[in-house]
C-alpha cells in the first residue's frame, strides 16, 4: 500500500513539497540580500517588531543575523504552504479515492482498514522531512548558523506534519474530500490567524496557536528545540486517534450519519445559476464567515496596538502599511484565488458527468459558463465584504465615523479578483484542461511582481501593472476610480468573449 | 414516417484515436431503435454528437429536423437523455435533483414525477451521494421519462439495475412507443433489444456494419448446420457460400445461407443425422463482434 501511494505520489506530492521548500528559500534569500548590512537589518528589526501589521502577517523578528532575517521573512508564508501540501497530499490519498471508489479496488485485497491511511501519513512525512531538508540546507548556503538551519528544516518538517496530521483525521470524520479538505484549511487558517495575533498581542500570547509554539523554537536567537515537543505531541495525537477511526469505520462512512433531505426541490432551484450557487453555499458562506471573523481581529487587535509605522516593504503599494491597510491589501488575492475555485467547480462538472445532465437540457452553454462565473464572481465580493464589515465593526469604538468606508473597503477591492474570475472564465471556455494551472500561473506571476518590487529587483511603478494595486485603496490609499472602472471593463469584456468561445468547444 | 435523427458519415476524432469513422444512422419517428456494438464502438460517442455536445469532425447530423452542434438549446427541450452512468451532486436529494432537471427541461408533471418514483421504488429523500449505481440510473430514468419529449436517448440506460427494475424500464419504455415516442436505445443486453427494438444499427469500430429489423439482421446471417454423415467428407473446397467448416471424422459443422448447394453434397456422403439452427442475437453478436482487429481496423483507420 505505502508502495503503491509513494508511486502514485512521486511525481505530483513531492513536487508540492519540494517547490514550496525551493519557493521559501527564494524568499529568504531575497529578503536577506535586500537588507545585507547588519545595521540594514537592525533598522528592519526595529521597525517590523514595532508594528502590529507586520507582527500580525509573518511575526517578530527575534535575530537580526542572516538566517533570522530569512526565517523571519519566511515562516509566515511556510505556515500556510507546507500545511497546504500536507492536507492535500493526504485527503487526495485518503478520504478522496474512498469518495470516488478507487479504494474499492484495493479493499479486496485485504490491505487492511487504516493501510491507506497509514500510507498517507507515510508519503506526508516523508514530503515534510523532504521540505524540511531543502530549506535548513538552503539556510546554511545562505550563510546562516548550522543549529539554527537545523532547527529551521525541524520547523519545517513540523508544520508539515501537523498538517497531515489534522487532514487524517478530517479526512476520517467527513465524509466528502471537499469538506475534509475545507475543514483542515480553515483549522490552518485559524492557527494562522491566532499566531498573528498572539505576535501583536506579544507576552505569553503565542500559546494561543500550535504555529506560536512551533515559531517559538525561534532558531538563530534562543534555539530552542523543546519547544518542538507541544506541537508534535499534539501531532501525534491527531494521527492516533484518525488511525483509531480509520480502523474501526466502515468504508465510504463517516462519523457523522447521513440526514435525509427534502423529497421536492424548493422553487429557487430551478436553473443553472440557482444550481451553481446551492452547491458552491457552504464554501461560499464558510469562507465569508472567515473572513469576517478575521476582519473582527485585525480591526481589534490593531485598534490597540497599531502605530501604523510605513515601512520600506513595497507590498502595500501607497495604501500604508498598518495592519488594517496591509490585510486590506492582501485580500484581493484571497477573493480571486476562491473566486478561481469556485469557477473552476466547472471542470469538475464536465469531469464528473454532472455537466452532461444540465447541458442535455435546453441549457445554452453559455448561461452555465455564466453561472459559474456568476458564483465565482459573488463568492470573491462575499469574502470581501464580510472582512471590511469585520473590520468595521471591531474599529467601532475607536473610530466609528470611519465605518461607512470601512465597510465598503473590502468590498470596493473586488474587481481585482473579478479580473482574475473572467480570465479563468475564459480559459475554461477555450482551454478547458490547462485552465486550473494557467490560472494560478497568473496569480504566482503576480504574486512574483510584488515580492519583485518588495525586494527592489524592479522599481515600485512596476506594481501599478498590477490589478491589486489599481483597485480603490481606501480608507487611506488612493481611490482609483477610473481604474476600477476599467478594472470591471476588463472583466466584462473576458466574460462575453469566453460565452461566445465556448460555443465552439466540445464539452469532454 | 419522417426521420427523427440522420447521421451522414459522421467522423470523430480524439487526437490520434478515431472514435466515428464515417458512420451511418438513421431514426424514423414512432420507433424504438437499439444500438449494439462491443466496449469502444461509439455509441456513446454517436449521442454525444447528437446532443450537441461533440463537434462532429466532418459529415452532416440532424436531429428533429436541426444541426444538434448550431441548434443545440431548441432541439434538446424536444429530447430527453439518460447516460449509462448518471452522476449527481451529492449534496442534492434524488427528489431535489429531478425536480431541477425537471425545470430546466421545462414542463415539469408533477404527478408523473411522483408515479415513476413509485414504479422505480426510489427514495427521492436520500442525498445523491448516498445513492448506489442502481439508484443514480433511476433518478436518471424518473427525470427523463416524467418530462415530455419526442425523442428519448438512452445509453446503457439499465446498467446496474435489479432485474425487477428492468421489467420497469422495459414497460415504460413499451408506454413511451405506444404515446407515439421515438427512442434510441444502446445496450449490451441482447434480451433488452430484442424485447423492446423495432430496428436495430450494430456499430463497430466507429462505424454502422449493419442495420435493420431483427428478422432482416437474421436474415444477413447464415444458419448453422450440423450433420453425422455415413461417409468422410472430401471436397469441400469447391462450395460456395459456406464458412466456418470444422470436419471432425465423420461429424461436420458449417455456417451457410446456400441450402440447396449444400444439402445435395452433404447428402452425397450420406447424411445420417441433422441439424439446422436459425442465428440468435447472440450468433449475431459474435458474428459482427468477433471480427478481432477491432483495434487494429482503428489504428489502420488513423494511420
Ligand atoms: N473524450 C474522449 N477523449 C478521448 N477518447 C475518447 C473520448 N470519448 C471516447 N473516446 C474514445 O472513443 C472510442 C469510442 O468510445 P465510446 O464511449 O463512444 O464507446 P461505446 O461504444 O460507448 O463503448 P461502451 O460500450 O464501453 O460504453 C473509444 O475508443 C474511446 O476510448
Ligand atoms: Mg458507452
Amino acid at each position: 500500500m505505502l508502495g503503491l501511494t509513494l508511486r502514485r505520489e512521486r511525481l505530483h506530492g513531492s513536487a508540492w513539497y519540494l517547490l514550496s521548500g525551493l519557493l521559501l528559500l527564494v524568499v529568504a534569500a531575497g529578503i536577506v540580500s535586500t537588507y545585507p548590512t547588519v545595521a540594514d537589518r537592525e533598522a528592519l528589526a526595529a521597525s517590523v517588531n514595532a508594528s502590529a501589521g507586520e507582527l500580525f502577517m509573518i511575526g517578530p523578528v527575534s535575530s537580526t543575523d542572516v538566517g533570522g532575517i530569512g526565517l523571519w521573512r519566511m515562516l509566515g508564508i511556510a505556515t500556510i504552504f507546507i500545511s497546504l501540501a500536507s492536507v492535500l497530499t493526504m485527503v487526495r490519498n485518503t478520504r478522496a479515492p474512498e469518495e470516488s471508489g478507487t479504494s474499492e479496488m484495493l479493499g479486496t485485497a485485504a490491505v487492511g482498514r487504516a493501510a491507506p491511511l497509514a500510507a498517507a501519513l507515510g508519503v506526508t512525512t516523508a514530503g515534510s522531512l523532504g521540505a524540511g531538508i531543502v530549506v535548513g540546507a538552503g539556510f546554511l548556503g545562505i550563510g546562516a548558523s548550522a543549529t539554527g538551519s537545523l532547527l529551521v528544516g525541524a520547523q519545517i518538517t513540523m508544520f508539515g506534519l501537523l498538517a497531515a496530521a489534522l487532514a487524517a483525521l478530517t479526512g476520517q470524520i467527513v465524509q466528502t474530500a471537499r469538506g475534509a479538505t475545507g475543514i483542515a484549511v480553515a483549522f490552518v487558517a485559524a492557527f494562522f490567524l491566532l499566531r498573528g495575533a498572539g505576535d501583536a498581542i506579544g507576552g505569553n500570547a503565542y500559546w494561543l496557536s500550535p504555529f506560536g509554539w512551533i515559531a517559538a523554537v525561534r532558531p538563530f536567537a534562543d534555539n530552542n528545540a523543546v519547544m518542538l515537543l507541544p506541537a508534535l505531541a499534539l501531532t501525534i495525537a491527531l494521527a492516533a486517534v484518525a488511525l483509531w477511526i480509520a480502523s474501526r469505520r466502515d468504508l465510504g462512512a463517516g462519523l457523522l450519519p447521513e440526514r435525509v433531505g427534502p423529497a421536492h426541490a424548493s422553487a429557487a432551484l430551478r436553473g443553472p445559476t440557482s444550481l451553481a450557487l446551492r452547491t458552491s453555499r457552504g464554501a461560499m458562506i464558510g469562507w465569508a464567515a472567515g473572513a469576517l471573523v478575521v476582519g473582527l481581529l485585525i480591526g481589534g487587535v490593531s485598534s490597540t496596538v497599531d502605530d501604523q509605522i510605513d515601512l520600506a516593504l513595497g507590498s502595500s503599494a501607497g495604501s500604508g502599511s498598518g495592519l488594517i491597510q496591509v490585510a486590506l491589501y492582501l485580500s484581493p488575492l484571497f477573493a480571486a484565488i476562491l473566486g478561481i475555485l469556485t469557477t473552476l467547480r466547472l471542470r469538475g462538472e464536465v469531469t464528473s458527468g454532472r455537466a452532461e445532465a444540465v447541458l442535455s437540457r435546453p441549457v445554452p452553454r453559455s448561461r452555465w459558463l455564466l453561472a459559474h462565473a456568476i458564483t465565482g464572481t459573488l463568492a470573491g465580493l462575499g469574502l470581501l465584504f464580510a472582512l471590511g464589515l469585520g473590520i468595521a465593526v471591531a474599529q467601532l469604538g475607536s473610530d466609528a465615523g470611519s465605518f461607512g468606508v470601512l465597510a465598503i473597503s473590502g468590498a470596493l477591492r473586488a474587481p481585482a479578483a473579478w479580473v482574475f474570475i473572467a480570465l479563468t472564465t475564459l480559459l475554461l471556455a477555450t482551454v478547458p484542461r490547462a485552465a486550473s494551472a494557467i490560472a494560478f500561473i497568473v496569480i504566482g506571476a503576480f504574486q512574483a511582481l510584488e515580492f519583485a518590487v518588495e525586494f527592489r529587483i524592479i522599481p515600485h511603478e512596476a506594481l501599478y501593472a498590477s490589478p491589486f494595486a489599481l483597485v480603490p485603496q481606501l480608507p487611506d490609499g488612493d481611490p482609483h476610480p477610473w481604474q476600477a472602472v476599467l478594472l470591471i471593463l476588463i472583466a466584462a469584456a473576458l466574460t462575453t468573449i469566453a460565452t461566445r468561445a465556448i460555443r465552439h468547444r466540445d464539452i469532454d | 414516417m419522417t426521420d427523427l435523427v440522420e447521421l451522414r458519415q459522421i467522423i470523430k476524432s480524439f487526437g490520434h484515436a478515431r472514435a466515428l469513422d464515417g458512420l451511418d444512422l438513421t431514426i424514423s419517428a414512432g420507433e424504438v431503435h437499439g444500438l449494439l456494438g462491443p466496449n469502444g464502438a461509439g455509441k456513446s460517442t454517436t449521442i454525444r454528437v447528437l446532443l450537441g455536445m461533440l463537434h462532429a469532425d466532418s459529415g452532416t447530423a440532424r436531429v428533429l429536423g436541426h444541426d444538434p452542434w448550431t441548434a443545440a438549446p431548441e432541439i434538446r427541450g424536444r429530447l430527453a437523455y439518460v447516460p449509462g452512468d448518471v452522476s449527481l451532486w451529492p449534496n442534492l436529494t434524488g427528489g431535489e435533483v429531478i425536480d431541477l432537471l425537471a425545470r430546466m427541461h421545462g414542463g415539469e408533471d408533477r404527478a408523473r414525477r411522483d408515479a415513476l418514483i413509485e414504479r422505480f421504488e426510489l427514495d427521492p429523500t436520500k442525498r445523491s451521494r448516498t445513492y448506489s449505481k442502481g439508484n443514480r440510473q433511476k433518478v436518471g430514468l424518473v427525470s427523463a421519462l416524467s418530462v415530455t419529449a419526442e425523442l428519448l436517448i438512452l445509453d446503457e440506460p439499465t446498467s446496474g439495475l435489479d432485474p425487477l427494475m428492468e421489467e420497469v424500464f422495459k414497460q415504460c419504455v413499451s408506454e413511451a412507443r405506444h404515446e407515439g415516442r421515438t427512442v434510441l436505445l444502446s445496450s449490451h443486453i441482447l434480451s433488452e433489444v430484442e424485447q423492446l427494438c423495432d430496428r436495430v444499427s450494430i456499430v463497430r469500430a466507429g462505424k454502422v456494419v449493419d442495420t435493420g429489423t431483427m428478422a432482416e439482421l437474421r436474415g444477413h446471417d447464415t444458419t448453422v448446420v450440423t450433420a453425422t454423415l455415413t461417409r468422410r467428407p472430401t471436397g469441400l473446397d469447391t462450395l460456395t457460400g459456406i464458412e466456418k467448416v470444422t470436419v471432425d471424422g465423420h461429424q461436420i459443422e458449417l455456417t451457410t445461407t446456400r441450402f440447396d448447394e449444400v444439402m445435395t453434397r452433404l447428402a452425397s456422403f450420406g447424411i445420417e443425422t441433422l441439424t439446422v439452427a436459425p442465428p440468435t442475437l447472440e450468433d449475431l453478436f459474435l458474428h459482427y463482434y468477433d471480427q478481432t482487429g477491432t483495434a487494429q481496423d482503428r489504428v489502420g483507420a488513423t494511420a
